[in-house]
């Protein structure tokens, strides 16, 4: 009966060191994976992953944008800025060369509004690296990792902004010491309304050109 | 009737923007670096940075020079080092090469088609060597040059933020230019890849510090002594 306790507890312990050790290659998987790209709130087509390449300089940026209420706000898996009133732009950044990463731009198409930038530490994946900066500039949203820089095995916290504006394309870009790449990242477009606003105020003011 | 004050005043808006236009491009025009005497030889000129993408261009120079030990012109009295929290140099060493840039944004004033600028990045090999990271204000007489809020000095690169957030700094526009940004080094000159940043990006080369070979070699050689002695003293 010992003998049999004994190897029942043996038993046990290998059970649990092998579901432990899959647990470790999961978070480490999903770390490396990016979940973000796969997330299944995110928006159908402007889901997924860019890589960024030039030199020595590589890093792949996954990408979410989530129709207003779809991104959690629970501040246990993450935090909307904007209260599900807005889409949420989500980006992460994971170095895959050997040079450190620096900075990191989605490009703004006017006059779009992209506001609340902030950094989510919660959502998908726990942790991260902190960016220096991540502000909304006039022509881009803008984000620097200097102390310290990316380095790959680590990654970015999810970085995120708010807009009314439904997604669209845009360039986006990765830059190191010398080296930099553009691709395309998902930005908020200009607003139906405001294009048919800004329409309706131009056929007004040449009408009463006309008068 | 109403035609007509709408054409006079375009017709004065028109002149308004030709003056304005003609008083940015006066200074324009100064672009003290690339035929500068003092500069070394094969390291003055200007590299064009020119792309597009999503509706934008980027259509930018970047003037250069680079000034041999106890050649800068203007004095390294003049040699203003960045101090902001992310990054704080000291004075540049009077042995140092100096390192000059100078960016200009060529788009067309008030295009909203051109891209503004951010940074400046010269790309800078690992193993060279940098002193400070500063400015000359009065390099360029101009005083529309616009300073960088910050320098950062990473892995290798060496970067000049003009603006950071929406409260610090002033981004490059079309028809603007910078102030003239400084390096030193003890390292002289070759060309490295670097980069300009704004809501685009392109790569081109610009002088940069090249680790000195005999450093390596004596590291090396120094390295191949301390072996050989360990292997000595095991024999013994």
């Amino acid at each position: 009966m010992g003998e049999l306790e004994k190897g029942s507890e043996a038993q046990m312990s290998k059970k649990c060191f092998v579901v432990g050790l899959l647990f470790c290659l999961a978070a480490v998987s999903a770390a490396q994976a990016g979940l973000l790209a796969s997330d299944p709130n995110g928006m159908v087509g402007f889901t997924g992953s860019m890589n960024f390449a030039s030199g020595s300089m590589s890093a792949t940026v996954d990408y979410a944008v989530f129709s207003p209420g779809m991104y959690p706000n629970d501040f246990l898996t993450g935090k909307d800025p904007s209260n599900g009133t807005e889409y949420v732009y989500a980006y992460q950044v994971f170095p895959t060369g050997q040079d450190p990463i620096t900075v990191v731009s989605v490009g703004r198409i006017a006059p779009n509004v992209a506001h609340n930038a902030m950094v989510d530490a919660l959502h998908v994946t726990v942790g991260g690296v902190q960016p220096s900066t991540w502000n909304v500039l006039s022509s881009s949203v803008f984000g620097t990792f200097m102390t310290p820089e990316l380095e790959s095995p680590a990654y970015s916290r999810v970085l995120l902004f708010t807009s009314l504006g439904a997604p669209g394309w845009a360039p986006g870009s990765v830059g190191n010491g010398g080296q930099s790449d553009q691709k395309t990242l998902p930005t908020p477009i200009p607003e139906p309304a405001g294009l048919l606003g800004m329409l309706a105020v131009g056929y007004g003011l040449l009408r009463r050109v006309r008068l | 009737m109403k035609f007509w004050h709408v054409g006079r005043a375009a017709l004065v808006t028109l002149c308004a923007s030709a003056l304005f236009a003609t008083h940015v491009r006066a200074d324009f025009t100064n672009h003290p670096l690339p035929g500068n005497s003092a500069g070394l030889g094969g390291f003055i000129g200007s590299t064009h940075f020119v792309t597009s993408g999503g509706g934008k261009t980027l259509d930018v120079n970047v003037d250069y020079a680079v000034f041999a030990p106890h050649t800068f012109p203007r004095g390294l009295e003049n040699f203003l080092p960045y101090s902001s929290p992310i990054g704080t140099f000291g004075p540049p060493d009077p042995e140092d090469y100096v390192y000059a840039y100078q960016i200009y944004n060529n788009g067309p004033a008030g295009d909203g088609a051109y891209d503004t600028l951010i940074f400046l990045s010269v790309g800078i090999d690992t193993k060279a060597l940098v002193g400070s990271l500063g400015r000359d204000p009065g390099f360029d007489p101009s005083e529309q040059d616009i300073d960088a809020v910050a320098a950062f000095l990473g892995k290798n690169g060496a970067k000049y933020y003009l603006m950071i957030s929406a409260e610090e700094g002033q981004e490059i526009g079309p028809q603007e230019f910078s102030m003239v940004f400084l390096l030193s080094s003890p390292n002289a000159p070759k060309f490295e890849s670097s980069y300009v940043f704004g809501a685009l990006t392109k790569e081109g080369f610009l002088p940069s510090p090249l680790p000195t070979p005999g450093a390596g070699m004596a590291g090396f050689v120094g390295l191949m002594g301390l072996a050989g002695w360990k292997l000595t003293r095991r024999h013994r």
